[in-house]
C-alpha cells in the first residue's frame, strides 16, 4: 500500500471517471489515512471479487456466493481450464483446452507450463508474435475473467490470484502484472498452500488444529504448516521447491522412453523433434495417470507409421522416481525444523495439487507422518476454492466476519555486510537477514549497521532474498545508497528498516540518525516499474489479438482433439477417427446448434472409446 | 514495546497461560485485520509474540530432547504415531509400512533398542571403531526414520550425542555430517546450534584428513611441516621444494581453523613455531646450498691468478659496490614497501636493470678470466659476494621474494650474460661452457624437477619435463666433456661445480618423503652423475673407456626414459587415489 509512485488510481467503472475529481486520477503519494478513504468503496460499487488459481498445468476460478465458495465452469462446462495458449494457422489465439489439444499436432504453436518461467525474461514465440510468460498468463486470466463474467452476469474487475508460497519477489510481480494486463485489479496475492488450508479449515474454525498442507502441483511444490484457533488461520511455516512438480515425474518417464527408443527414432536429444517430444510427453502423462488406478500400463507411441510400445508397472515407476520422492522430504523437514521440534505434533495433513493423486506420493506422505493424509476435497480444485474464500473475506462478506487469515513470508530478506573474522581478516559478502523467514506479515524490522572504513562517504546496501549465509547464493533484489558524514570507521550508525506488506512488496528505509538523512526504496523488478502507459498499451495490444470467440470453444476443442487422435493412431483406428471427424465437420457446416452439440458429444464418446477418457 | 504496553495492547492481565494469551490475540485480531490496518496489526503481533515469550520464560521451556551426559537411561523417544485415528482412506491406498502396534507405548520398537545399543557403545571408550560404525548404520537404516518427526528428533539428539563423545566419535561425526547434510543446514540462517557446531567440527576433521592424505600442494606443505627429521632439513626442504608459500598459507589458516578443535594438531603447531623461531641460523645454510657453486667457481678461479695491481682495483670497486648497496638500503630500501618489491618482481626492465648491474661487471670479469686476467676473476668474486650481500639485505622483505631475487640474479642473469658473451666473442672455451652448463642445469633442471614433482602430486602431466630432461642431459654432458678435457684449473672448477650440484640433489632426495621423488632422483643419478664422474676419470685414461662410458650413458638414458613413464603412471595413480 505504500508504493503509490507510478500507479494511477484505477476506477472500477469507466463511466465513473468523468464524475470524479481530477485529483483522483493523478498519482498521489498519499498518507495512509487518505489512502483508506480513497479505497473505501461506496456500497454501490461493491463488485464481486473472484478467486483464481493460476496453475502450471490447469487453472480454475471460483467465487464466494451464498456463504460458500463455488467453482465457476468455463465455456466447455468444466471447472478446470488448461493453462495453455496456442496460435491457429490464421493467427487466431486459442486459450485453454483447444490450445492444449493442439500441443501434439502443433508443438511450435502452443505454449504450456509457462508459469515456470514467470519472473524471467524468457520470450516464447507463437506464430508471428513473441510473448513473455506474463503475457501468456494474462491471456489465460482474461479467459477466466470472461468465464466468470458469463457465470455471474456482471462485470468483474478485481481478483485474488494464488501463487506458490515459495515464489520470490520477481515471480509475484510478474503474476500481478499478468493480472493487470488481463484487466483485473490484483490487490491480493494469496499463497497456494494457505488457500488450500483455508478451503479445508473453513469447516473447523472452532477449536485448535495444526495441520500441514502438502501442495504438489504441475510445476511447484509447497509445504505450509498452519494453525487454526478461534477462527484465526495462522501460517506458521512455509517452505517449498519451485522446481519440483508433476511435470518432473513426466520427465522421468520421458527419459525412460527415449532411453529405450531413441536409436530407432534417430534422435540424439529428446527435444530434437518437438512433435515427437510432445507425443511422448502426452503418452507418459496418460500412463502416469492410469497408474493411479491400475497396476501396470502399456504406452503406445505411433511415430512415422510405426507403433512403439513401452510397458510400465508400479514398481518400475517407483524405482525411476525414487530421487524425486526423496526430494519431497527436505522441504517438509525444513518446515518442521522452522516451527521447532516440539512434542505437539501435526494433527492433519492436507493434500493439494493434482500430482498428489499419485499413490507413490501418498505413500511417501503417509510414511513421513505415520498417518494417512486427508484428501476428501478434490486436490485440483481446493486452491481455487480457498482463493474464493479469501475473495469473500476481502469483500467483507457478512458470513466471513469472524475469520482472519495471517500469512508468513517464506524467505529471509536481508542485506550484505562485511564481518571481521577472529584472525583479523575482513570478509565481505556475508548475509545479514533483517526479516527472517516465517515472520508473520505484514512485518517491519530494522537493524543498525556501522560504517566499515575511515572517511566513508556513502553506504550502499544490496538487498537479497534467500537463506544462504553468503549473499552470492541468494537472489539480488535491488540496492540503495545513502550518504554518510565522513568520519572514522565504526562511528557512524545507519539504520535499515525493511517493511514487508501483506502482498509481498518490500519497502526499504535507510536512515542515518546523526544527519537525519533518509532514503527509501520500493523493490521493483528488473524491468521498468509498472508504468501505467506501457501497461495500458500492452493491454490494448493483447486485447486486439484475435482470440477465438467463446461460443466456438467447445467445437474447436472437439476438432483439435479429433485431429490429435488422428495423428496418434494408425491403421483401423485412424480410419475410424477420420470418418467420425468428417461427419462432425459436415454437421458443423449446417450451423444447427442443437445438432452440433449432440454430434460433438457423440464424437467425444467415440474418441473416449479409443483413447480412454480425456483428461486435462 | 514495553512490558506493560504489550499487555494493554492485548487487553488482558499479565499471565503465563498460553491459551488465554492466544484467545486475547484472536479476539483483537478480528478488529485489527492485517488487510486494513497494517500498522495496528504489526503492533498487535509484536505484543502477542512478546507475551508468548514472557509466558515461555516463566514456565518450563519446551526444549528439544538433549542427552544428559553419562546417564544410562535411554532417551524417551516418541513412539511411532499409530495409524488408528484416520479418516476413510481413498480406495486406491496401497499398503502402508506401519506395524499395527497399538496402545502400549511401553513396548520398545526396534529403532529405540538399536539407538540404545549404539549409545551405550559410544559412551564406552573401549568400543572398536568398526563396531560403532556398524551400530550407527543399523540405527540409521531403521524404517522408523521414515517418519519425519522421529528423524528430526534423531538428528538433533545424534548431533548432541556425537559432540559429547569426542574424540572417539570423530569418524562418525564426519559420516553423519555427510549423510544428514549438516553443512547445508548450517549454511541456512536460523539453523540449530548443535548442528552448526557438529558441521563445523566435521569440516575441520575432513580438512585435516585431506591434509594428511592428500596429494595437492597444501597437503605436501603440511606433510613437510609435520614430518621432518630436524629443523634445518625442514627449512631446506621447504625452501628447495618451493612450498614456502603454501606453508605460510597453511599456517595462516591452520590456527584459525583449529581454534575450536584444539589439541588436534599440536605437532604441526610445534613444528611451525620452531620453523618461525630460528630464521637467521638456517638461512645461510640455504644460501650456501643454493649459491655456493657459482661463488666457489669464481673464487677458485680468482685464487689461481693473483697479480697485485688488479687486486687493488678490484677491491676498490667491490668496496664501492658495497657502499652503494648500504646507501641504497638506508635511503631507498626503507621506503620501499612490499608493494614496491612486488612491482620490482613484475617489472622486467626494472628487474633486468637492477639484476644486471652486478652481472654487467661480471661479464667483464669473465672476459678477463677467459683472457687469463685475474682482475676479472677478483671482480667476479666480489660481485658475487656483493650480490649475496644485497640479497641478505633484502631479507626483511620476505623469504620467497628473497629467494626469487637471488635466483634471478645469480642463476638467470649470469648464465645469460655468459651466453651472450660467447655469442659475441665466439670463444667457446670449456670454462665458459661449464659455467653455462651448470648454472643452466641448475635453473632448468632443478626447477623442472621440482615442478615435475609437484605435477605428480597434483596429477597434472606436463610434457615440458621431457624437454627439461633433455636439456639437462645435454648441458651436463657438454660440461663434463669439455671440463674433463681441459687443464687442471677449469677441470677442478668443473668438478667442484658438479660435486656441489650433486650435493644439492642428494639433499633433495634425502629430504623428500616421497617415494616418487627419491626414485626420480636416484634414476637421475644413475643416468648422469655416475657416468659423468666415471667419464671424468675415464677420459684421463683411454678413449675406449670413454666410448664405453658413452654407451653406458646412452643405455641408462633409455632405461630412464622407459621407467619414467612407469613413474608417471604410478604418480598419477597415487594422486588419483
Amino acid at each position: 500500500m505504500l508504493s503509490f509512485r507510478g500507479y494511477a488510481l484505477e476506477l472500477p467503472d469507466r463511466t465513473q471517471r468523468d464524475e470524479c475529481s481530477a485529483t483522483m486520477l493523478r498519482p498521489i503519494p498519499a498518507a495512509p489515512a487518505l489512502l483508506d478513504a480513497c479505497l473505501a468503496r461506496p456500497p454501490e460499487l461493491n463488485t464481486m471479487i473472484i478467486g483464481i488459481d493460476l496453475g502450471t498445468s490447469n487453472s480454475a476460478v471460483a467465487v464466494w456466493r451464498d456463504g460458500q465458495p463455488v467453482l465457476i465452469p468455463n465455456s466447455l462446462g468444466q471447472s478446470l481450464t488448461p493453462s495453455a495458449v496456442g496460435v491457429d494457422s490464421d493467427g487466431t489465439v486459442l486459450v485453454g483446452l483447444p490450445a492444449r489439444e493442439r500441443l501434439i499436432t502443433h508443438p511450435e504453436a502452443t505454449a504450456i507450463a509457462f508459469k515456470r518461467y514467470m519472473g524471467t525474461d524468457r520470450v516464447i514465440r507463437l506464430g508471428h508474435h513473441s510473448y513473455h510468460p506474463h503475457d501468456l498468463s494474462a491471456l489465460v486470466l482474461r479467459n477466466l475473467k470472461a468465464d466468470a463474467e458469463a457465470f455471474l452476469g456482471e462485470p468483474v474487475t478485481e481478483a485474488v490470484i494464488t501463487v506458490p508460497a515459495y515464489f520470490n519477489d520477481k515471480q509475484r510481480k510478474a503474476t500481478r502484472k499478468a493480472g493487470e494486463l488481463a484487466g483485473l485489479r490484483v490487490e491480493r496475492l494469496l499463497n497456494e498452500p494457505t488457500a488450500a488450508a483455508i478451503a479445508y479449515g473453513m469447516h473447523r474454525l472452532e477449536g485448535e488444529t495444526r495441520f500441514l498442507v502438502f501442495d504438489l502441483g504441475g510445476g511447484t511444490f509447497d509445504v505450509s504448516i498452519l494453525e487454526i484457533f478461534d477462527g484465526v488461520i495462522e501460517v506458521r511455516a512455509s517452505t517449498g521447491d519451485n522446481h519440483l512438480g508433476g511435470e518432473d515425474f513426466n520427465e522421468v518417464l520421458i527419459d525412460a522412453v527415449f532411453g529405450r527408443w531413441s536409436k530407432e527414432w534417430n534422435v540424439a536429444r529428446k527435444e530434437e523433434i518437438p512433435a515427437l517430444y510432445q507425443l511422448v510427453r502426452d503418452q507418459c502423462e496418460r500412463a502416469r495417470r492410469k497408474l493411479t488406478a491400475q497396476a501396470s500400463v502399456t504406452m503406445n507411441i505411433a511415430w512415422q507409421g510405426k507403433d512403439y510400445e513401452f510397458a510400465l508397472d508400479q514398481d518400475q515407476f517407483e524405482k525411476l522416481t525414487e530421487k524425486l520422492i526423496a526430494r519431497l522430504r527436505e522441504p517438509v523437514l525444513q518446515a518442521l525444523r522452522d516451527i521447532g521440534v516440539r512434542n505437539d505434533s501435526i494433527d492433519e495433513i492436507v493434500l493439494a495439487g493434482g500430482a498428489t493423486r499419485m499413490p507413490l506420493v501418498r505413500q511417501a506422505v503417509t510414511r513421513m507422518f505415520g498417518r494417512f493424509p486427508a484428501a476428501h476435497l478434490n486436490p485440483d480444485e481446493v486452491v481455487a476454492l480457498g482463493a474464493a474464500v479469501q475473495a469473500g473475506l476481502k469483500m467483507r462478506d457478512a458470513s466471513l466476519r469472524e475469520v482472519v487469515v495471517t500469512d508468513v513470508c517464506p524467505y529471509s530478506l536481508g542485506v550484505d555486510v562485511a564481518e571481521t573474522r577472529p584472525d583479523g581478516s575482513v570478509r565481505g559478502g556475508v548475509y545479514s537477514p533483517i526479516i527472517e523467514r516465517n515472520t508473520v506479515i505484514p512485518a517491519s524490522r530494522s537493524k543498525a549497521f556501522v560504517t566499515m572504513q575511515n572517511r566513508q562517504t556513502a553506504v550502499r546496501f544490496n538487498i537479497y532474498q534467500g537463506e544462504s549465509r553468503l549473499v552470492k547464493d541468494n537472489v539480488h533484489l535491488g540496492q540503495i545508497e545513502i550518504p554518510v558524514p565522513p568520519r572514522a570507521a565504526h562511528e557512524v550508525q545507519v539504520e535499515c528498516r525493511f517493511t514487508y506488506d501483506i502482498n509481498g512488496l518490500l519497502e526499504v528505509d535507510v536512515h542515518v540518525p546523526d544527519t537525519k538523512e533518509s532514503r527509501q526504496l520500493v523493490i521493483v523488478g528488473d524491468d521498468t516499474p509498472i508504468d501505467d502507459a506501457a501497461l495500458q498499451k500492452r493491454r490494448t495490444e493483447l486485447a486486439n489479438l484475435k482470440v477465438h470467440p467463446r461460443d466456438t470453444d467447445a467445437n474447436r476443442a472437439a476438432l483439435a482433439r479429433a485431429s490429435r487422435c488422428y495423428e496418434q493412431f494408425l491403421g483401423d483406428k485412424r480410419e475410424f477417427i477420420g470418418r467420425v471427424l468428417a461427419e462432425f465437420e459436415t454437421v458443423l457446416e449446417q450451423q444447427n446448434t442443437r445438432a452440433i452439440d449432440s454430434a460433438r458429444e457423440a464424437l467425444h464418446q467415440r474418441l473416449d472409446q479409443i483413447e480412454g477418457e480425456r483428461f486435462l | 514495546m514495553t512490558c506493560v504496553s504489550m499487555w494493554s495492547v492485548l487487553g488482558i492481565e499479565p499471565t503465563n497461560d498460553r491459551t488465554s494469551i492466544r484467545r486475547a490475540y484472536s479476539r483483537k485480531l478480528k478488529t485489527t485485520n492485517p488487510e486494513d490496518d497494517a500498522e495496528g496489526f504489526k503492533q498487535l503481533r509484536e505484543a502477542y509474540e512478546l507475551a508468548l515469550r514472557a509466558a515461555d520464560s516463566i514456565s518450563v521451556p519446551d526444549e528439544p530432547e538433549t542427552m544428559p551426559a553419562p546417564a544410562l537411561e535411554p532417551p524417551p523417544l516418541e513412539p511411532i504415531p499409530s495409524a488408528l485415528d484416520v479418516p476413510e482412506p481413498p480406495e486406491s491406498q496401497p499398503e502402508s509400512h506401519l506395524t499395527d502396534t497399538p496402545q502400549a507405548p511401553v513396548e520398545e520398537s526396534t529403532f529405540e533398542s538399536a539407538y540404545r545399543r549404539f549409545r551405550y557403545a559410544l559412551l564406552d571408550p573401549s568400543t572398536a571403531a568398526a563396531e560403532l560404525t556398524g551400530l550407527f548404520d543399523t540405527v540409521r537404516t531403521d524404517p522408523a526414520l521414515h517418519n519425519l518427526q522421529i528423524q528430526l528428533q534423531f538428528e538433533q539428539s545424534i548431533a548432541a550425542l556425537l559432540l559429547e563423545c569426542t574424540p572417539q566419535s570423530h569418524d562418525l561425526i564426519c559420516r553423519a555430517s555427510e549423510l544428514f547434510d549438516w553443512p547445508g543446514q548450517s549454511e541456512r540462517v536460523g539453523a540449530s546450534p548443535a548442528i552448526v557446531e557438529a558441521a563445523g567440527l566435521a569440516r575441520h576433521l575432513l580438512y585435516l584428513r585431506q591434509l594428511r592424505e592428500g596429494r595437492h600442494e597444501l597437503a605436501a606443505a603440511y606433510r613437510a611441516l609435520t614430518s621432518p627429521p630436524n629443523p634445518y632439513a625442514l627449512r631446506l626442504r621447504i625452501l628447495l621444494t618451493q612450498l614456502d608459500v603454501k606453508v605460510r598459507e597453511l599456517m595462516r589458516t591452520l590456527p584459525f581453523e583449529y581454534a575450536k578443535a584444539n589439541g588436534l594438531d599440536e605437532a604441526a603447531m610445534q613444528w611451525w613455531t620452531q620453523y618461525n623461531s630460528k630464521p637467521r641460523l638456517t638461512q645461510p645454510v640455504a644460501f650456501a646450498v643454493c649459491f655456493i657453486p657459482t661463488a666457489v667457481a669464481t673464487i677458485s678461479g680468482a685464487i689461481l691468478h693473483q697479480p697485485a695491481a688488479a687486486t687493488t682495483v678490484v677491491t676498490l670497486i667491490a668496496l664501492l659496490a658495497m657502499i652503494g648497496m648500504a646507501a641504497f638500503k638506508l635511503f631507498a630500501l626503507d621506503r620501499l614497501r612490499q608493494r614496491a618489491l612486488e612491482r620490482w618482481e613484475g617489472d622486467f626492465p626494472l628487474r633486468a636493470a637492477t639484476g644486471w648491474f652486478p652481472v654487467g661487471v661480471g661479464v667483464a670479469l669473465i672476459n678477463g678470466l677467459l683472457n687469463d686476467d685475474s682482475s676479472a676473476a677478483w671482480l667476479l668474486a666480489c660481485c658475487s659476494m656483493a650480490c649475496l650481500l644485497w640479497c641478505w639485505v633484502m631479507r626483511p622483505y620476505g623469504r620467497p621474494i628473497l629467494l626469487r631475487l637471488t635466483r634471478n640474479t645469480l642463476y638467470l642473469n649470469i648464465p645469460m650474460a655468459v651466453v651472450l658473451l660467447l655469442l659475441f666473442t665466439q670463444q667457446a672455451t670449456p670454462l665458459a661452457l661449464t659455467l653455462t652448463a651448470l648454472t643452466a642445469s641448475q635453473i632448468v633442471g632443478e626447477r623442472q624437477i621440482v615442478e615435475w614433482w609437484l605435477d605428480q602430486i597434483s596429477s597434472r602431466v606436463r610434457e615440458r619435463s621431457l624437454t627439461a630432461l633433455l636439456m639437462l642431459s645435454l648441458f651436463t654432458i657438454a660440461a663434463l666433456i669439455f671440463g674433463g678435457n681441459d687443464d687442471n684449473a677449469s677441470g677442478l672448477l668443473a668438478s667442484t661445480c658438479i660435486a656441489l650440484a650433486l650435493m644439492q640433489r642428494m639433499t633433495c632426495v634425502s629430504l623428500s618423503d616421497d617415494q616418487l621423488t627419491s626414485r626420480y632422483y636416484i634414476l637421475w643419478f644413475s643416468m648422469f652423475a655416475v657416468p659423468a664422474g666415471l667419464s671424468y676419470l675415464g677420459i684421463k685414461s683411454s678413449p675406449t673407456l670413454l666410448t664405453g662410458l658413452w654407451l653406458l650413458m646412452g643405455a641408462s638414458a633409455t632405461l630412464f626414459m622407459a621407467l619414467r613413464n612407469e613413474i608417471k603412471e604410478r604418480g598419477l595413480e597415487a594422486s588419483r587415489a
